[in-house]
């Protein structure tokens, strides 16, 4: 376990995975969805879980609201075991997470407006009510002037913030984003991002995402875990994992075509993050003339946000340790960080 | 013509009367067995929000019993019961019974198809907001499902208007009882092309309205 998870108090927990099983019975055997999850969500924060497709990241957030039972273990939200509590208790427990999905799942006879009162409906509140408080939401999404269209007059980006405005209508801790961008666009994509780091940061929202795309992780999370034929391989704050993955796996999800270099032995690769330093610094074209480095670009995954670099670089150069030498000196000095024999 | 205008016009009337009130009061009735009935065989099914194989396959087993026998012997056979309820077996009421009997199955097993329809991440969607099993009922599953069950419900309707038709046969009133009495008792093939020319149009006109409910109640495409 992590020494960030293991110093955090017990106040400042609002999920916790303890020894989480779940496994499914089915005509080919047992299958192990998720194995030994120990995990705990900060209160507060945006918390990211990455894995392919298959990896159990769907059965771990489903396991949160208990959309799916695990097998053993225990879920506890606020300390409390969601799993001793009878049904009529969870459907209360329910209302205070709040759930987003790949494929928005709206209800298609109701407009946008009643899409958000739905939730406040279950939980009891007359019409009037609902419908002044489904608006204040419809102002966060900023979607006030759809509120009488109907799903299918909307764009996916536009049903997503209707599905977060729904989600968000009966005021929960948790906002759980099952792959709520894989279904868009960048640019919307982005916005939807903006958004919910909007939320977390003005509603105090803790954010939990599920996504199989490092670039998501990337921009909006404060702590990750990459979980892998359902366990947990590798966790920690999303810089600490992309400056330092340890785990191979983590690595191939960080640079998925890394594989396809075939990188001789008489040379040596590099990687280089970047996590806002100057954007105006000609790192490259220095690294050749000030260090006399042959490099070679072999991937990079960058990009430039108000004058700061973000993102990865992966270079190629000779193996000479004197080179070398002046070029870690050079990224040393300013400061950029690297990783070497990944 | 075999018979006078006068008496034709009469016969017509009265049989789009009696087939009305047959067809309509049946259908309703129908429904108010077989909705409950649709949305249980839903609910328990593999799919549904509450699997239950004993009940499923039990209900399922006796619908699929009563939607095997022919509407003719089924109406027959019901004559007993039909005199407990309405208090005889002859006539117009008499034939409702039956009737409601026949085609309730026939609903149930509709509207449970229309339920399947519903997208299940919807579902989810509403359980993940702590929604009952009675709330995901009343307020997703029909909801969403209105446009399918009003389709279901034009395609009910026509099955029961031909249904409604072979009340003749125990003494119950409608078109058909009027096409029976008329064209194959009588010979008189020429009011009996009328009298089924009529059932076309009632059934042309129940359909058009149906569909055209259809469209201004769904709110998918727009």
């Amino acid at each position: 376990m992590n020494k960030n998870q293991e110093s955090l108090r017990l106040d400042d927990v609002l999920i916790e995975f303890d020894d989480v099983c779940k496994m499914y019975q089915t005509s080919k055997g047992q299958v192990n969805a998720l194995t030994d999850i120990n995990f705990k969500i900060k209160k507060g924060s945006i918390c990211g879980i990455i894995g392919l497709s298959g990896a159990g990241k769907s059965t771990f957030v489903r396991c949160i609201n208990l959309l799916e039972k695990p097998t053993s273990g225990k879920v506890l939200l606020n300390g409390e075991n969601l799993l001793d509590i009878s049904d009529k208790e969870l459907r209360i427990k329910r209302q205070k997470m709040g759930m987003i999905f790949q494929h928005f799942n709206l209800l298609e006879q109701r407009t946008a407006l009643d899409n958000i009162c739905f939730p406040l409906e279950l939980a009891g509140f007359s019409r009037k009510q609902a419908r002044a408080k489904a608006m204040k939401y419809l102002e966060i999404v900023d979607l006030v002037d759809r509120k009488d269209n109907f799903p299918s007059q909307l764009s996916g980006g536009q049903k997503q913030r209707i599905a977060i405005a729904r989600a968000l209508a009966t005021e929960p801790e948790v906002l759980l984003c099952d792959e709520a961008t894989s279904a868009l666009d960048p640019t919307t994509t982005n916005s939807i991002l903006d958004l919910l780091k909007d939320i977390n940061a003005k509603l105090g929202v803790t954010v939990v995402i599920i996504t199989h795309e490092m670039g998501i992780v990337e921009k909006i999370c404060d702590y990750v875990a990459v979980i892998d034929k359902g366990r947990i391989v590798e966790e920690g704050k999303v810089k600490d994992i992309f400056l330092a993955p340890k785990s191979q796996y983590t690595k191939k999800l960080l640079y998925p075509d890394l594989s396809n270099f075939a990188v001789e032995n008489k040379k040596k690769v590099i990687r280089l993050s970047f996590d806002g330093q100057s954007s105006y610094e000609p790192v490259i074209a220095n690294l050749v003339l000030k260090c006399n480095a042959k490099i070679n670009i072999l991937g990079a995954s960058t990009e430039n946000i108000s004058g700061k670099a973000f993102g990865q670089m992966l270079i190629e150069m000779p193996k000479d340790e004197k080179v070398l030498a002046k070029v870690k000196n050079y990224l040393d000095e300013i400061h950029i960080n690297y990783e070497e024999d990944i | 013509m075999s018979i006078s205008f006068d008496i034709l016009m009469k016969l017509l009337l009265d049989g789009v009367a009696e087939t009305l009130y047959m067809t309509i009061v049946g259908t309703f009735a129908a429904y108010i067995l077989g909705i409950p009935l649709g949305v249980l065989l839903y609910v328990t099914s593999k799919e549904g929000i509450r699997p239950n194989k004993v009940v499923y396959g039990l209900f399922g087993a006796v619908i699929n019993v009563i939607r095997s026998i022919p509407f003719l012997i089924l109406l027959v056979a019901l004559i007993p019961v039909t005199r407990l309820i309405v208090g005889t077996s002859v006539g117009t009421n008499a034939t409702i019974v039956p009737l409601v009997i026949g085609a309730a199955p026939f609903v149930a097993r509709m509207i449970e198809s229309s339920l399947l329809e519903v997208d299940n991440g919807v579902i989810e969607a509403a359980q993940s907001m702590g929604a009952s099993n009675f709330q995901i009922v009343k307020k997703v599953l029909l909801p969403e499902a209105k446009p399918s069950l009003l389709t279901g419900s034009t395609i009910a309707i026509t099955t029961i208007l031909g249904y409604s038709a072979l009340a003749g046969f125990v003494g119950g009133g409608g078109l058909g009882a009027t096409a029976l009495n008329y064209g194959y008792t009588r010979y008189q093939t020429d009011v009996m092309l009328i009298t089924v020319a009529v059932l076309v149009i009632i059934v042309q006109v129940f359909q058009e309205v149906g569909m055209f409910i259809v469209r201004k109640t769904d709110k998918r495409k727009k």
